[in-house]
């Protein structure tokens, strides 16, 4: 792509960067005193619609993360630029599919179970699943999800189910992550599969997997190495510890030590570190990338402080769990 | 053979028209576009945005400068076709300075103006400072065209 293209879309989205919560706007968010006066403060910074029913914020979040992928879509031109992000989408919306036909589930609330901004159409999934035939997907979609099927029918295990289509949306994402000419979505893609590999390890480690079991979780891509993180996993956690030691995953150890949640609070300010880059970045498509990407973490930040507030957790609970701003 | 003098001189004339004025084209563009964006969501800023996306305009008019200047001393409108080889040679050198430097800092000063354009979109209050940058790129071109002025006007009065 000629770094002209872009010219237009970066200046927009950097123009936009303005209107991102910024760590004081989510202070004083963690401070407000409940979920309306948390409305009130998304809704000064420009959030949500008056459409929107009232008070729902899961509304509020469906509506802002929609509001992305259309100013991103029209800037873009081309969202398949982005796949790599919606291909985790896909594949979500595969597992409901599946679990769903299998159930002989047809309410008309099953539109809850799926997510949006994906790359195939959910009512293909769905009836790809319905009919048994997963032949209309792309074909490692499609090798999953019969696969899936396939041992769900014959086990009614719902997890191996998970761990068919879990392991193919790693590779799925690892692959787009391949093709992209852009370096940091291809960075992207190998921390996204990097970082669900060591959580499904650790969370093997836990439950005292066998090998077997833990190799076919793991996905066989990324920047780690696999095979000895599987055997690691089937050992203990300072084996995992081992040999996560030189990796760019080294200062990630003290985390895992800490908890799961701490990791992935540390994944989550890596992968902030990553695109903070782009801000000064004004030719090439990956400030729209890193766009994306600050606008989920933030709708994920916003999402937390609206959980707490509604369950009524302390201020200082809330600011541990929270993950760094982009701007 | 006998004209290769006169064959030089215009291709340097020609060169000086040409390549900063396809720099500037193309530097107004990326600005153009960049100005465009920032409009989009601060109409306001319309005229320190223009100012920003004219600066590599500048380049462009060098070249034509130079290239008036030196079609009239080559005489070419006034049907003279002698000239020697050496004197042809010269005004091809004469007029290269802002030919080769008035493309490159084109879209260099571009570049600089988007990334003003960018400053000026988040702080509006930045615009005096944000200038000088895509202006600190002029200076270059300017050193440029001054050196093909002298030098097409000096290869006018030798006698070659």
């Amino acid at each position: 792509m000629a770094q002209e293209q872009y010219i237009y879309a970066v200046t927009r989205v950097h123009n936009n960067e303005q209107t991102l919560l910024t760590a004081q706007d989510v202070e004083r968010l963690v401070e407000a005193k409940d979920a309306a006066e948390v409305f009130a403060l998304l809704a000064n910074k420009g959030w949500g619609s008056p459409d929107l029913p009232p008070g729902n914020p899961e509304a509020l979040v469906a509506f802002e993360m929609d509001r992305t992928w259309s100013f991103v879509g029209e800037l873009s031109g081309d969202v398949s630029l982005f796949n790599v992000f919606r291909l985790a989408n896909d594949y979500h919306n595969l597992k409901a599919a599946i679990k769903l036909a299998y159930t002989a589930n047809s309410s008309a609330e099953n539109e809850a179970y799926f997510l949006k901004h994906g790359t195939i159409e959910v009512a293909t999934i769905v009836a790809a699943a319905a009919e048994h035939n997963f032949a209309t997907l792309p074909d490692a979609m499609a090798a999953a999800g019969k696969e899936a099927y396939e041992v769900l029918a014959h086990t009614s295990n719902g997890q191996l189910c998970d761990i068919v289509i879990d392991r193919a949306t790693l590779l799925a994402i690892d692959a787009a992550g391949k093709k992209s000419t852009s370096k940091l979505l291809q960075q992207y893609a190998t921390l996204t599969v990097d970082v669900a590999n060591i959580k499904a390890a650790v969370r093997c480690c836990a439950m005292q997997k066998k090998p077997e079991f833990i190799e076919r979780v793991l996905a066989p891509v990324g920047s780690l190495n696999v095979p000895a993180l599987a055997a690691a996993a089937a050992q203990n956690m300072a084996a995992i510890y081992a040999v996560l030691h030189g990796t760019a995953y080294q200062n990630a150890i003290e985390e895992l030590k800490t908890s799961l949640a701490a990791f992935e609070r540390w994944c989550d300010d890596e992968l902030i570190e990553l695109i903070r880059p782009q801000k000064n970045n004004l030719f090439t498509i990956e400030p729209l990338a890193a766009y994306v990407l600050a606008r989920e973490n933030e709708i994920n930040l916003v999402r937390l402080v609206f959980s707490a507030k509604i369950n009524g957790l302390p201020a200082q609970t809330l600011r541990e769990r929270l993950r760094k701003t982009y701007v | 053979m006998s004209n290769l003098g006169i064959i030089f001189a215009v291709l340097g004339m020609a060169l000086a028209a040409l390549l900063p004025g396809w720099g500037s084209a193309k530097g107004v563009g990326m600005a153009g576009q960049a100005g465009a964006g920032v409009l989009a969501d601060n109409p306001s800023l319309f005229s320190k945005v223009l100012v920003l996306q004219l600066l590599p305009a500048t380049q462009g008019i060098y070249g034509f400068l130079i290239a008036v200047i030196a079609m009239g001393n080559i005489g070419i409108s006034g049907g003279d076709f002698n000239m020697s080889i050496a004197k042809g040679l010269a005004y091809l050198g004469a007029c290269l300075p802002i030919a080769v430097v008035g493309f490159i800092s084109a879209i260099h000063q571009a570049k600089t103006s988007i990334a003003s354009m960018q400053l000026i979109s988040k702080r509006p209050d930045q615009f005096g400072k944000s200038m000088l940058f895509p202006v600190m790129v002029e200076m270059y071109a300017i050193l440029a065209v001054l050196v093909s002025f002298i030098a097409v006007n000096g290869v006018a009065g030798m006698a070659l």
